[in-house]
């Protein structure tokens, strides 16, 4: 068990750190504007990117009920919730605009979407949660 | 889509998975949805089916992280 705690710490911590890392560099390194809109496959690839560095935050809150992570794992993920229930319904309304080919509006929530995830990071840090530089 | 783009995102996803492994995460299934991202993303066969259960999965998983912890 202090095994499984240990790799889901350092998954969390060093995994984290890659994999949020990817996801914010995936999202920001292009900043959509109407001339460079959002397509399907883009917000695919968006989704399915935010999807893996989701799963390594399930993992370690799975761990956390089931009693196998560190002690403050509870207050950790709580402080991190508020950001991706934040993305919720921009998710939703990227989606409702690139469907429709809204690319003003889609440009505006993928860029929203960006600055969300680089909060996410800071507020993971801030926790002692190192999601990367 | 740009094929330099797609293969920046296998590149990705291919250095995220053995952290996902020592995790103890089943990677199958994201393996198969990065290999039908970038397929489709190449060849143009990339339809909504397949973009409709990347959204679905990632709707299962938010739910589950955004869920309230016991106390």
């Amino acid at each position: 068990m202090k095994r499984l705690a240990l790799v889901l710490v350092v998954a969390v911590g060093l995994g984290g750190c890659a994999q949020l890392q990817a996801v914010t560099q995936g999202i920001s390194l292009v900043t959509k504007t109407v001339t460079n809109p959002v397509t399907k496959e883009e917000e695919a690839k968006i989704e399915l990117a935010m999807d893996t560095a989701l799963q390594l935050l399930l993992t370690y809150r799975r761990a956390c009920i089931a009693g196998n992570a560190d002690v403050n794992c509870k207050a950790n993920i709580r402080m991190l919730q508020p950001y991706t229930r934040a993305a919720v319904p921009l998710l939703r309304q990227l989606r409702s605009f690139v469907d429709n080919n809204d690319q003003i509006n889609a440009s505006v929530v993928y860029n929203q979407l960006t600055s969300l995830y680089v909060n996410l990071k800071t507020a993971a840090q801030s926790v002692g949660i190192n999601v990367g530089a | 889509m740009d094929p330099i783009v797609i293969f920046g995102l296998i590149e990705k996803g291919l250095t995220l998975l053995p952290t996902l492994v020592s995790a103890g995460i089943d990677i199958t299934h994201r393996v198969n949805q990065l290999i039908t991202l970038s397929k489709g993303g190449v060849d143009g066969t990339l339809d909504d089916a397949a973009i409709a259960k990347i959204r679905a999965d990632f709707d299962a998983d938010l739910a589950e992280f955004n869920s309230d912890l016991p106390d």
